[in-house]
């Protein structure tokens, strides 16, 4: 019996392929490359909100790159991103071991530690805002009433304590999505390796060592990567907590050019920004994803 | 192996320690919760100044009563929820096809699509924002929930996607060819068999899907200024700026706004390490 | 497994998917223009930092609106807080889309001005200007460009201390220091941390009062931005001084809260509100405020103009305008909300409704028994009369409004405080971006 031409397009792959990718292809059409070609371009142009852009060709460039606050707010970026990618790798990692092994009230406490990622950026950002607010808020309070300071700490305006204060709400929202993808890699690790491992006498370093990180090392590598990019590309906890003060000790580019963008209505150079930005990103993930290929193949 | 009470007081010793970590954890991350939440019912003259008390001394439902009659919170939470639900629904279809298409299919350009697929998602929004608001006030979708559930697609799809084909390529490809085998169509396969042993990655796929969508700020902010399409992440914050002593209802509204998420996160807790296992390790 | 095969069928995919992509393409065609859009009118309307203020400025809003004909479908009324403007502006600018009547700072009246976004309203002035006793002439001037108006004055906002008289009854002193030196004195009385003396506003964010208190400072000394020329002139001995006082002010005597440099627009109001600070520099919003909200601290503060130096002892104001966009489908109809808006019945019940939020644009309201009755409100109303502009000799032009919309000098006051960099050094590098800045206007330095 010879297939009837709708069963035939049913198994024809090119067909399949091209109707299933339909609605992937006009989104990111639509919604990533065509809107990202368009910024490349606004990128040479000075281009003021509201009026017809002029093409100056690398002007903008030569702007930022002259420019030694630009540099010093590429330099936070690095460091907000590193150092908050580190904690929340820490953190998570321990987590995820504590809560892997059975035990009673389990889910109580993953719900509990998943709790700040749930909470919307923003209003984890302004309560966070609140808890360091100078006057009110309960960090100042809690240790004034402990009597483990006299006067009340500017957490957001010391110079020293700014960036730090910004990355711990940056690590407080963006932990849990470690701990559940690390608890995730943990569980499928098979249990045959560790009992392997404490027959050969091993104790728990070592089975850590030698069994739990080669097991973890895709996941690992997967987390880093998603949260770096996350990490380094929002503005939102930066812009509500200080947006960049106390003299742009925390401001980090995405912040710097949206500032740059809407509130001087600049957009060639806030676009310039992010062109000088995005292609730093590429390189930080083609240089993990390799190690991630390289770590799956071993 | 007999048990030597050197090895019990081991496994005691790791136990006591983990307890303690956990603790610290706890403390950690429910310190700022317990602030929200003790704030929302406190009184204004407990909230302010340095006199603000650690527990409410006159516990009162005003700051959510302020939140429901003084705001559009209703409305900004309903439009919270219509557009991740939207956002999720069309995530989840758009990407499992995607991904299957990538994964299983044969056609020109397929490496190249799946690269570019990853590419993609690593465009920042703080890049796309500008030129994409222009796209939207042209198609007259600007200020709408549509739009914005368009433009949240271009970020929730390329991720999914991804996952996905983590996922698919699990599936043993022997499952499939015995299905093609026995008379099932492609299009069948893919319903009939690789959908339901890939559901925990579905789930997976509409659990971020919802949260990503909820959490968005940036694209809300730009995008929508009607009141009647804001949602609670661009609504709440410009009464801090508006009303000067607005830090109660703040707090009661983000007590609200982590239900939902929470609800999500609970209905898909089975299902989600599972299919992050199978993901994370292969994708 | 079946390989592709060049066929009729692969000729019509490709068909249908070229067919598909024109289409797509199509998408980016504007489809709407602004004119298709429902509404009548759209008013962005700011919060005053006053209820009531708000309040009645809706009702009039809708009143209006009743009697034009408009249905409630056809009337948008958006509050846009202050501190969002800029980044709502920006955006409805560049998409062609931006509001038929809002209210516009002193800055932003040149810079869309310059960019011709305004629609000429000079009939509306006309009208104006015949009430009896006329228009604050010295405020007018913003708004003319080639004979022709482009905006017109809704209030003015005097820049005036808010003093806790109370303290400083207590620490000797019955009236407000005179010269920035005895201030510091008296304040170095009342501090108490975790009670400051001065909640001087230093923050960079979007609407900052900081560059007010900042230039209060260099004013005091004898220093400007600009001169009657119109050129600036920032880098000068009296901007140092300035600098270095404000560098005392917050690391030796530490009579600001370290605080301030992250404070937003609302910073200082919640701070003198709250009772954290002794005084702020400020418009009187945070009075009026008062006023309605909180009368016993009102009985407790007193008015003054900001303290004087070498350089004298000026009085600050600063004036909000309406402004029409010349985008609005519909210019009779926003021509008429501020029309409706400034009609001295309406606008008299706006401004005694906001209780000293506002003084009048109209001088003769200011015999109005609500004024002359409040022995408080006489220093408000001579600093009204008396004041000066941030521009001072010269002109406020886009340039200009662009040095305060980026918070310029208070970025570099925070490298000072906060990188060690030496007053003289900070105050040229400030000089040398607004040159760029007025460069990059086009604007003659």
């Amino acid at each position: 019996m010879t297939p009837s031409r709708w069963d035939r397009l049913k198994n024809d792959q090119m067909v399949l392929a091209a109707l299933f990718l339909l609605p992937t292809l006009l989104v990111l059409l639509s919604v990533v490359v065509y809107p990202f070609l368009s910024a490349v371009w606004i990128s040479f142009q000075a281009k003021q909100a509201g009026t017809p852009g002029q093409f100056i060709g690398v002007q903008n460039y030569a702007e930022l790159l002259g420019n030694p606050v630009f540099l010093q707010i590429v330099g936070n970026t690095i460091f907000y991103t590193a150092v908050a990618v580190a904690i929340k790798f820490t953190l998570g990692l321990l987590a995820a071991l504590v809560l892997a092994p059975e035990r009673r009230l389990n889910g109580l406490y993953r719900t509990v530690l998943f709790v700040p990622w749930a909470v919307p950026t923003v209003i984890a950002a302004l309560n966070w805002r609140w808890v360091y607010d100078e006057f009110s808020g309960m960090l100042n309070n809690v240790l004034l009433a402990l009597g483990l300071t006299k006067n009340v700490v500017a957490w957001l305006a010391e110079p020293q304590l700014a960036m730090w204060c910004v990355i711990a709400v940056a690590v407080w929202t963006g932990t849990p999505f470690y701990t559940m993808s690390f608890l995730a890699g943990l569980q499928a690790i098979p249990k045959e390796l560790y009992e392997a491992a404490r027959l050969d006498g091993a104790s728990t370093l070592q089975e850590f060592r030698h069994v739990t990180v080669p097991g973890m090392q895709a996941i690992f590598l997967v987390t880093v990567m998603l949260s770096t990019v996350f990490t380094s590309t929002s503005l939102v906890i930066v812009n509500v907590l200080t947006n960049g003060a106390p003299a742009e000790r925390t401001n980090i580019l995405p912040n710097f050019s949206f500032n740059l963008a809407m509130g001087t209505g600049r957009l060639g150079i806030a676009s310039a920004v992010n062109m000088i930005f995005f292609p730093l990103l590429i390189l930080v993930i083609l240089g993990l994803s390799r190690r991630l290929l390289a770590a799956r193949a071993s | 192996m007999a048990v030597t009470s050197s090895m019990r007081g081991l496994r005691r010793g790791r136990a006591l320690a983990a307890y303690v970590v956990l603790a610290v954890l706890a403390v950690w991350t429910l310190g700022p919760l317990y602030w929200m939440v003790t704030t929302s019912f406190k009184t204004n003259r407990e909230v302010y100044g340095t006199s603000a008390t650690l527990w409410p001394r006159q516990p009162t439902l005003a700051n959510y009563r302020v939140l429901f009659t003084k705001t559009p919170f209703a409305v900004y939470f309903q439009n919270s929820t219509l557009i991740a639900l939207a956002t999720t629904a069309v995530t989840v279809l758009t990407s499992a096809f995607g991904a299957y298409a990538l994964v299983r299919l044969r056609f020109p350009g397929r490496r190249f699509l799946a690269r570019g697929l990853v590419y993609t998602y690593l465009v920042p929004q703080s890049l796309l924002f500008i030129p994409l608001f222009t796209i939207l006030v042209n198609t007259g979708l600007s200020n709408t929930r549509t739009g914005l559930v368009l433009t949240y697609l271009g970020f929730t799809v390329p991720f999914c996607t991804w996952l996905l084909m983590g996922y698919f390529v699990s599936v043993p490809v022997e499952l499939e060819e015995a299905g093609l085998v026995d008379g099932c169509s492609r299009l069948g396969v893919l319903f009939r068999i690789v959908m339901p042993v890939t559901l925990p990655a579905l789930a997976v796929t509409a659990f971020f899907s919802f949260t990503l969508s909820w959490n968005e700020y940036l694209y809300a902010s730009v995008f929508v200024s009607d009141v009647n399409a804001k949602t609670i992440p661009t609504g709440i914050p410009s009464f801090i700026i508006e009303d000067v002593f607005f830090w109660g209802p703040m707090m009661a509204s983000t007590v609200l706004s982590v239900i939902p998420p929470l609800a999500v996160y609970f209905i898909f807790q089975r299902w989600l390490l599972t299919g992050l296992t199978l993901g994370a390790v292969k994708g | 497994m079946e390989s592709p095969k060049l066929t009729r069928r692969t000729v019509l995919k490709a068909g249908a998917g070229a067919a598909a992509f024109a289409t797509t393409t199509n998408i980016f065609t504007p489809l709407k223009t602004s004119a298709a859009r429902d509404q009548k009118l759209v008013f962005w309307l700011q919060p005053n930092f006053n209820p009531t203020a708000d309040r009645i400025l809706e009702e009039q809003t809708r009143a209006f609106a009743k009697q034009a004909g408009l249905k409630d479908t056809e009337l948008q009324i958006l509050k846009v807080p202050g501190g969002e403007i800029p980044t709502r502006i920006a955006a409805a600018l560049e998409v062609g889309a931006p509001p038929d009547v809002t209210r516009l700072e002193e800055g932003y009246v040149a810079r869309m001005r310059a960019q011709k976004a305004l629609l000429d309203i000079t009939d509306l002035l006309t009208e104006m200007k015949k009430v009896p006793g006329g228009v604050n002439s010295a405020v007018v001037g913003l708004t003319e460009e080639g004979g022709r108006n482009f905006a017109v004055p809704m209030g003015l906002n005097p820049v005036v201390i808010h003093a806790r008289m109370d303290l400083f009854e207590q620490a000797g002193y019955n009236t407000f220091p005179e010269t920035w030196e005895k201030f510091i004195e008296a304040a170095l009385k009342i501090n108490k941390p975790p009670f400051y003396a001065y909640g001087m506003a230093l923050g960079t964010s979007p609407g900052n009062d900081s560059t007010e208190d900042i230039m209060a400072v260099v004013w005091a000394h004898g220093g400007n931005l600009i001169d009657k020329q119109n050129k600036v002139v920032f880098n000068s001995p009296a901007a140092v001084q300035g600098f270095q006082l404000i560098k005392d002010m917050y690391l030796k005597h530490q009579i600001i809260p370290k605080g301030t440099l992250s404070w937003d627009n609302s910073g200082n109001n919640k701070a003198y509100q709250s009772k954290q600070v002794a005084v702020i520099y400020n418009p009187p919003s945070v009075y009026s405020y008062l006023l309605q909200e909180d009368k016993e601290l009102a009985a407790k503060t007193g008015i003054f103009p900001a303290p004087g130096g070498p350089g004298g002892r000026m009085k600050r104001v600063y004036c909000d305008y309406y402004g029409v966009f010349k985008a609005t489908p519909y210019p009779d109809i926003a021509k008429g909300l501020v029309r409706h808006l400034m009609d001295p019945k309406n606008y008299n019940e706006f401004i005694t409704g906001t209780a000293s939020r506002y003084l009048p644009v109209y001088p003769k309201l200011l015999e109005d028994p609500f004024w002359t009755s409040k022995k408080e409100f006489a220093g408000l109303i001579q600093i009204g009369r008396e004041g000066e502009t941030i521009a001072r000799a010269g002109v406020i032009t886009a340039a200009l409004g662009e040095v305060v919309a980026q918070s310029l000098l208070a970025k570099s006051v925070q490298t000072v405080l906060v990188n060690n960099v030496e007053p003289a050094e900070a105050v040229a590098k400030a000089h040398a971006e607004i040159v760029a800045i007025y460069k990059r206007f086009n604007e003659p330095v």
